[in-house]
C-alpha cells in the first residue's frame, strides 16, 4: 500500500529558561516516525507528558519540528510552502464544548472552512453543510442552533462534520471519545469506522484507552517520555511487546474480561 | 449489622423546571472492611447520592429517607448537628481531581494539619508527627518535604496520596472514593487503588468505590450498584454481575466497552443503546430506559419495581435470564 503521511525522525525542543548565558532546552520529541496509508488507522498512546499531543501539533501544521521530514503523498510538507494543511489534515479534539465557538451556529462554524478556502457561493455551501450533517448522523435543520443545544456526542458529532467539511485525507484525533459516557462513546467510534469505510480516511488516533485502541487501529505508537518506545502492528505490540514500557502499559490496562476469567 | 444502610434514599432539587429528582429510591448496605462498586454514566445520580451520604449537599437538596442508620445509630432522628457530626467523623470522601480539591494557596501540610486538629487536636509537635505518619501511611517518601510544599508542586498521583492521608485523618469507618483515578494516567491509577486497598485493609474501612469504569469494579469490588437516571437499576456481586448481566442496560453499558485482550479485529462495530441519558429533568414515562432499551415491550410503561431473581436486584420488567433455569 503506498503510504499517504510518513513522519521521519520528527524532534522538538522547547525553551524552558530566558536566561541566555543558561539556555535550557526540554526535548518533548525525540525521534518519531511511522508510515500511514490511506485508510488506516495510527493509535498513540502514552501518558501525559508523553508528547502525543505534541506530535498531534505538528501533524496538523500547528507546530513546526526542530528536525526530521513529514512526507505526505510522497513530497516533504515541511519544505512546500505551498501545501495547504488545513484542506489534506485536518483535527478533533478531545472536548467539543471547548472546540465550538459557542457563540457561533452550526451552520457558522461549519461554513468557515469553506469560506477561508474560498469555495462556492452561498447555496452551494449550503448544500455542503447538509451532506456533511447527514453523513455524521445529524439532521440539516440543527444547522441554525447553538452548540450548547446539543448533547456531549452530538457536539462532537458536529467537531467531526467540520473537519470534514473539505473533504481532507487525515483526520488527527486527539482523545475523540474520552469526555464522553461509554455507551455514547461506542457511538462515535462506530461512526469514525463508518466514515473511514465511506471516504477512505487516515486517521492518527491518539488515546490512552489500550482496548478501543486494539478495536480501532492497525498501527499502534507507543510512548513515554517524548522516545518512540514502540511501532508496528496493533496485534503483534501487543501480544509480543518488545519494549519495558509497553508491557508496564499493558500489564497497568487490565480489562475486566481479564478478570472474571482468572 | 451492617456499617451503612440505607432505605428509599430521595434526593430533590428544586429547579426552574420544577422538583427534579437526582436521586430516587436507593437501596444500599455497607459491611466493615467490604468494598463496594457503584457504577453509572454522567447524570446516573452517583455523585449526588455520595454527597448525599456524606451530609455534603447544599441546604437547598431535600433529603429523604425511610432508613439511614450509620454505625448503628439512627441518622433521620438526629438534629442537623448532630447529624453532621456523627457523619463527619465516620465517613471521609475523596474526589476526582485532586489537585482542584486541595487549596492552591496552603501548603500540604497546613491542609493536613486543619483536619487532624478538628478530629484530633493536640499540640502542634503531636500534630505534626500525626501528619508525617499519615504521609508516609500513603505512600510518599520524603513527607518531610512534602509536608512544606504546595499542591502546584505534586503530581496528581502525589495530590491524590494527600487527599487520602486528609481522609484517614478522621479515622473514618466509611471512605467513599469518587472516581479517584479518572484524572490520573493508567500507571498510577493502579497504584492509587491499590494504595486504597492497603488502607482499607489496615483501618478496617468499608471503602465505597465510584466509577464508571467495568474493570476498576472487576479488580477491586465484591460487590456493584448499577445506576442509570438516579434509580439503582441492578445490584449484585461483583463476578455475576459483569459475567452475565441480567438488566439490559448493564449488559448495553459492557458490551458498548471494547475489551482490551480479545482477540484482534479491525473494523467490528461496537453495540450502542440509541439517543443518550435523558436529562433528569425529562424523564421518560414508565422504565426510565424504555425508549433507549431493544428489550422493551408494552409492560415497560408501567415504572418497574425491584426484583429479586437469584441473589440480585433487578429493576426490569424483562430482565435477561433464561427461563429454564428459574
Amino acid at each position: 500500500m503506498p503510504s499517504l503521511l510518513s513522519a521521519k525522525l520528527l524532534r522538538k525542543s522547547y525553551k524552558v529558561s530566558n536566561n541566555p548565558f543558561k539556555q535550557r532546552y526540554l526535548e518533548v520529541l525525540k525521534g518519531v516516525s511511522f508510515t500511514l496509508s490511506a485508510g488506516q488507522t495510527l493509535a498513540v498512546v502514552g501518558e501525559s507528558g508523553s508528547g502525543k499531543s505534541t506530535l498531534a501539533r505538528i501533524l496538523v501544521g500547528a507546530e513546526k519540528p526542530d528536525s526530521g521530514e513529514l512526507l505526505f503523498e510522497d513530497s516533504n510538507i515541511l519544505k512546500d510552502s505551498a501545501f495547504s494543511w488545513y484542506r489534506n489534515i485536518r483535527m478533533i479534539f478531545q472536548n467539543p464544548a471547548a472546540s465550538l465557538n459557542p457563540r457561533a451556529t452550526i451552520r457558522q462554524s461549519l461554513e468557515e472552512p469553506l469560506i477561508n478556502a474560498k469555495l462556492g457561493n452561498s447555496q452551494s455551501r449550503k448544500d455542503r453543510i447538509a451532506e456533511v450533517l447527514d453523513l455524521v448522523g445529524l439532521r440539516p435543520e440543527y444547522a441554525d442552533r447553538y452548540p450548547h443545544t446539543f448533547s456531549g456526542g452530538q457536539r462532537q458529532r458536529i467537531a467531526i462534520a467540520r473537519a470534514l467539511m473539505l473533504n481532507p485525507k487525515v483526520i488527527v484525533a486527539d482523545e475523540p471519545v474520552s469526555a464522553l459516557d461509554v455507551s455514547v462513546q461506542a457511538q462515535i467510534i462506530n461512526l469514525l469506522l463508518d466514515l473511514q469505510d465511506q471516504l477512505d480516511l487516515a486517521y492518527v488516533f491518539i488515546s490512552h484507552d489500550l482496548g478501543l485502541v486494539q478495536h480501532f487501529s492497525d498501527k499502534v505508537l507507543v510512548m513515554h517520555n517524548g522516545e518512540q518506545k514502540e511501532y508496528g502492528r496493533v496485534g503483534e505490540v501487543f501480544s509480543q511487546p518488545q519494549s519495558k514500557y509497553t508491557i508496564e502499559l499493558l500489564n497497568a490496562s487490565a480489562s475486566y474480561r481479564k478478570v472474571i476469567e482468572k | 449489622m451492617s456499617l451503612l444502610q440505607i432505605e428509599n434514599l430521595n434526593v430533590d432539587f428544586m429547579t426552574d423546571d420544577g422538583l427534579v429528582r437526582a436521586v430516587d429510591q436507593v437501596k444500599l448496605s455497607i459491611d466493615s472492611g467490604k468494598v463496594v462498586g457503584v457504577i453509572g454514566e454522567s447524570g446516573s445520580g452517583k455523585s449526588v447520592m455520595a454527597l448525599a451520604i456524606a451530609g455534603l449537599l447544599s441546604p437547598a437538596a431535600r433529603i429523604q429517607a425511610d432508613l439511614f442508620t450509620l454505625d448503628g445509630q439512627d441518622l433521620t432522628r438526629m438534629t442537623p448537628a448532630e447529624r453532621q457530626r456523627h457523619i463527619t467523623s465516620n465517613i471521609s470522601i475523596i474526589f476526582q481531581e485532586p489537585t482542584s480539591s486541595l487549596n492552591p494557596a496552603l501548603t500540604v501540610g497546613y491542609q493536613l494539619d486543619e483536619t487532624i486538629r478538628f478530629h484530633e487536636g493536640g499540640t502542634p509537635k503531636q500534630r505534626k508527627e500525626r501528619a508525617l505518619e499519615l504521609l508516609s501511611q500513603v505512600g510518599i517518601m520524603d513527607s518531610k518535604r512534602r509536608y512544606k510544599e504546595y499542591p502546584h508542586q505534586l503530581s496528581g498521583g502525589l495530590n491524590q496520596r494527600v487527599m487520602i492521608a486528609i481522609a484517614l485523618a478522621c479515622q473514618p469507618k466509611l471512605l467513599i472514593a469518587d472516581e479517584p483515578t479518572t484524572a490520573l494516567d493508567v500507571t498510577v491509577q493502579s497504584q492509587i487503588l491499590d494504595l486504597l486497598l492497603k488502607v482499607k485493609e489496615e483501618h478496617n474501612m468499608a471503602l465505597m468505590l465510584i466509577t464508571h469504569d467495568f474493570s476498576i469494579l472487576a479488580e477491586t469490588t465484591s460487590k456493584v450498584h448499577v445506576m442509570y437516571c438516579g434509580q439503582i437499576v441492578e445490584s449484585g456481586r461483583t463476578y455475576n454481575l459483569l459475567s452475565q448481566p441480567f438488566h439490559p442496560y448493564t449488559k448495553a453499558l459492557l458490551d458498548s466497552v471494547p475489551h482490551f485482550g480479545m482477540r484482534h479485529k479491525k473494523g467490528r462495530r461496537l453495540f450502542n443503546l440509541p439517543g443518550t441519558t435523558p436529562p433528569i429533568s425529562h424523564l421518560p414515562v414508565g422504565c426510565y430506559l424504555g425508549p433507549r432499551c431493544p428489550y422493551a415491550g408494552k409492560k415497560c410503561v408501567q415504572p418497574p419495581e425491584l426484583f429479586n431473581i437469584k441473589g440480585r436486584r433487578v429493576r426490569c420488567h424483562f430482565p435477561l435470564v433464561d427461563e429454564e433455569e428459574s
